[in-house]
């Protein structure tokens, strides 16, 4: 059997990509940009490689459709993986061994390259047999996901290259399932980290002045853990992570001399909000939070993302139909989530555009930046003909 | 008014003390000891000068009484005042300014030179009038009170020098007090300041993890807080209540963490204590344990300053000291107030020896300006102060 893989060209390309070695930090995209304009060459399609920011380039492969003024399917995958302690790996991660029982070992076998390379083998596929689709496929293969994208797709995304694609639906990644059903993620939380300032008279450490800084300070900090509290309950009762806002105390800083009462002790949290939390509720909560807590206490956002609406699943969103209708054909069962992490998608629903992380990978481990991270062949190969009817019912919508 | 007092040598030699800018940091006391050498000399007195510390002059007047083995009454003053914002104040600080009301403009007329003086003075007139008392004064003149006299009092009362001195009772300073009564200090609190850490696993600020550094931290400060705010509704609820009879907390810093999305290995809360003379140090201790293991894992406490425990002055006919002082203020009508002090003074390091110390300035109907601007004494208060101790010293050092 490992015989038959091993010289299996599908999986043989998908090696080929596993090999070169973009991981972070400082990575060289040169190999990548290569590798996937070969693949362009060998399917006949067009290839455009955008540097928005030099040294990371977005690689767009563009499959025209039938009605090409129609918006856009966008398959959207990163180059890039996280680094390995290779100490801890059973075989080398950049050199895609596939062992005697069929598993396929490497660093972004789960996250995202096998993905990207569904894609592509997917389109390899239609193409040569002679499909034509409705709507024109872009695929793309963006830099610096794993770092949080600002060079890759936040700036592709925002950029006027990205409007003409007139992208109208996208696929990205999600993760791996340990079950038969597949995981599709529709939204993320809204990551947010604040500072709060409390401010107080100063005075001598042996007095009980009011309006102290520390009073205010052990107000605030109740306030958010209690928040937490409340919101660790739901996750210990099996809600999934992605659908509790998480709240952390990260730092704390402020007071001069251990006698004095200081003019100012901050704390910072962060904090992802759950997608079905009104945003501005939580904001007006918390500015609420400083006024209760007494005079002068201020917050700043460190990071403040902007609110993004999860791609709707409700039937108004035909592609996500199709989806579940094309996956539940094939006697499969999907369930969609909010992603705990963040991805690209975000930067694509930001702009508007519905998009669903779809890593087509069953009964898998999920060992996404852990060591040993790998997939089984069959998984892949199950994962290809999945992806095949999927993008067969998207780009006909 | 000011006309009424410029010829008056008592109030005179008062605002040539106030005069000497022996202000933190940095002093320079030598004017201060060349100062007190002369008031000796001019009264009659001994004058010894200690320096447990280079540049950190004691200076010790003596008075020997007519049993000198007996054991002796201290009558302790600091010589060092807090710095001034000059610019707040209506005349300059160091000036010793008599306005038309009397009123002596200067840091240290309330704290403390006015006392320092005001013993000399009243020691002057029992001389002149030919009484010689039974026990000896020792008049002492101390520095770096005001930044805790780590290098006067507190290592002085060590010393065999201060051993061979064979105190029995002291005074020190009290506070002045806006109405009639005077305010009397028999003690202490003990200054606790700790640092409590909280450590957890890190990990990305994305998750819910339990047991992090950020939950105890929340815990600890509920506790203190909770404490602080019990002891400022027992003291708001009786009006007999001063600060000094609660036990106060304060957050004063707090530090830790990395960056903003990552939780925290450590973050600390640092308290600064002060414990009413009616807490058992061993029980605190133990809530304080107690709340750092309820807390979760790896919450522990440093000090930084740990008093130990120092018995109060007894205000009772066990002291006769005190019973002395009592009858004699009695004598004179004086509306006496006896508090537990809010701050730190040098009494603590007398007691701490085991010496009975009260902290009196004979300051009422004085408002409390000490380290603020515009600090004052009225002439005819201070006068008053000279005639109470004349009383005073007789009454301790006849005991």
């Amino acid at each position: 059997m490992r015989g038959e893989w091993v010289n299996d060209p599908v999986v043989q390309r998908f090696r080929e990509y596993l090999k070169i070695p973009s991981v972070h930090p400082d990575i060289d995209y040169g190999d990548c940009v290569v590798f996937l304009k070969q693949q362009a060459n060998e399917i006949g399609l067009p290839v455009t490689v955008y540097e928005l920011v030099p040294g990371k380039p977005i690689v767009v492969i563009t499959w025209t459709g039938l009605q090409p003024k129609d918006s856009s399917i966008l398959l959207n995958s990163h180059m890039d993986v996280v680094p390995v302690y290779e100490e801890y790996w059973s075989h080398p991660p950049f050199e895609a061994v596939i062992t005697d029982d069929g598993f396929l070992y490497g660093r972004g076998t789960q996250d995202m390259k096998g993905v990207g390379m569904m894609h592509l083998e997917t389109i390899r596929r239609l193409k040569t047999a002679g499909v034509r689709l409705k709507r024109t496929i872009h695929m793309c293969f963006v830099p610096d996901e794993e770092t949080g994208g600002t060079d890759g797709m936040r700036k592709f995304s925002e950029s006027e290259v990205f409007k003409k694609l007139n992208v109208g639906f996208c696929l990205d990644e999600s993760m791996p399932s340990s079950t038969d059903a597949l995981i599709a993620f529709n939204g993320e939380r809204t990551s947010r980290q604040i500072k709060i300032t409390c401010k107080g008279v100063p005075g001598h450490g042996s007095l009980l002045e009011s309006n102290t800084a520390g009073e205010k300070l052990h107000y605030i900090v109740n306030k958010f853990m209690t928040l937490r509290a409340e919101e660790k309950k739901k996750l210990d009762n099996g809600a999934a992570l992605g659908e509790v806002t998480t709240i952390n105390l990260t730092q704390t800083e402020g007071g001069v001399q251990i006698n004095v009462l200081p003019e100012n002790l901050s704390v910072s949290f962060d904090i992802r909000i759950a997608p079905e939390y009104d945003h501005d509720a939580f904001e007006k909560m918390i500015t609420r939070w400083c006024k209760e807590a007494g005079d002068d206490v201020i917050f700043e956002y460190i990071v403040k993302n902007p609110e993004v609406k999860n791609t709707k699943i409700d039937g108004t969103v035909p592609f996500w139909n199709v989806i579940k209708t094309t996956v539940e054909k094939m006697g499969i069962v999907i369930n969609c989530a909010t992603c705990p992490g963040a991805t690209d998608a975000r930067y694509v629903r930001r702009q508007g555009v519905p998009a669903i992380g779809l890593s087509l990978m069953t009964n898998t481990l999920p060992l996404l930046h852990a060591h040993d991270e790998r997939i089984h062949v069959q998984v892949y190969k199950r994962g290809i003909d999945i992806m095949e009817k999927i993008v067969l019912a998207v780009a006909n919508v | 008014m000011a006309a009424k007092y410029e010829d008056n040598a008592a109030v005179a030699n008062f605002v040539e003390y106030l005069k000497i800018p022996s202000v933190q940091p940095n002093i320079n006391y030598d004017a201060c000891v060349t100062f007190l050498q002369r008031q000796a000399k001019e009264i009659g007195l001994s004058v010894k000068i200690y320096e447990v510390v280079p540049r950190k002059p004691i200076v010790v007047l003596t008075w020997p009484g007519k049993e000198p083995s007996l054991p002796t009454v201290l009558l302790n003053s600091h010589m060092d005042v807090v710095p001034v914002f000059e610019n707040s104040w209506t005349y300059p600080p160091f000036s010793g300014h008599i306005d038309k009301d009397g009123k002596i403009f200067a840091r240290g007329s309330q704290d403390m030179k006015c006392v320092g003086i005001q013993y000399l003075e009243a020691i002057r007139i029992l001389k002149q009038s030919g009484v010689q008392l039974k026990r000896t004064l020792h008049v002492s003149f101390v520095p770096d009170e005001e930044i805790g006299g780590l290098d006067g009092m507190k290592k002085f009362v060590l010393t065999n020098d201060f051993k061979a001195l064979n105190i029995g009772f002291a005074l020190d300073e009290g506070m002045a007090n806006p109405t009639e009564e005077f305010i009397i200090f028999n003690g202490e609190r003990s200054i606790w300041q700790l640092h409590v850490n909280c450590t957890g696993p890190p990990g990305h600020g994305s998750l819910l993890i339990p047991n992090t550094a950020g939950e105890k931290l929340r815990y600890i400060i509920d506790k203190f807080m909770d404490f602080r705010e019990e002891q400022n509704k027992i003291l708001h609820g009786d009006s007999k209540l001063t600060i000094g009879d609660v036990t106060t907390v304060n957050l004063t810093q707090v530090y830790g963490g990395v960056q903003s999305n990552v939780i925290p290995e450590k973050l600390t809360a640092v308290f600064d204590i002060r414990l009413a003379v009616t807490v058992n140090h061993v029980q605190f201790e133990n809530r304080v344990k107690r709340w750092c293991e309820e807390a979760g894992d790896g919450v522990t406490f440093e000090f930084e300053q740990k008093n130990p425990f120092v018995e109060c002055t007894k205000t009772d006919a066990s002291n006769p000291y005190w019973v002395a002082f009592k009858k004699a203020t009695d004598e004179m009508g004086l509306k006496l107030d006896i508090r537990i002090f809010p701050g730190g003074t040098d009494s603590r390091y007398i007691r701490r020896v085991g010496i009975p110390a009260i902290g009196f300035s004979p300051m009422n109907n004085t408002p409390v300006l000490l380290h603020d601007h515009d600090e004052f004494l009225r002439a005819d208060i201070y006068l008053k102060g000279i005639d109470i101790y004349v009383k005073l010293l007789a009454a301790v050092a006849n005991v």
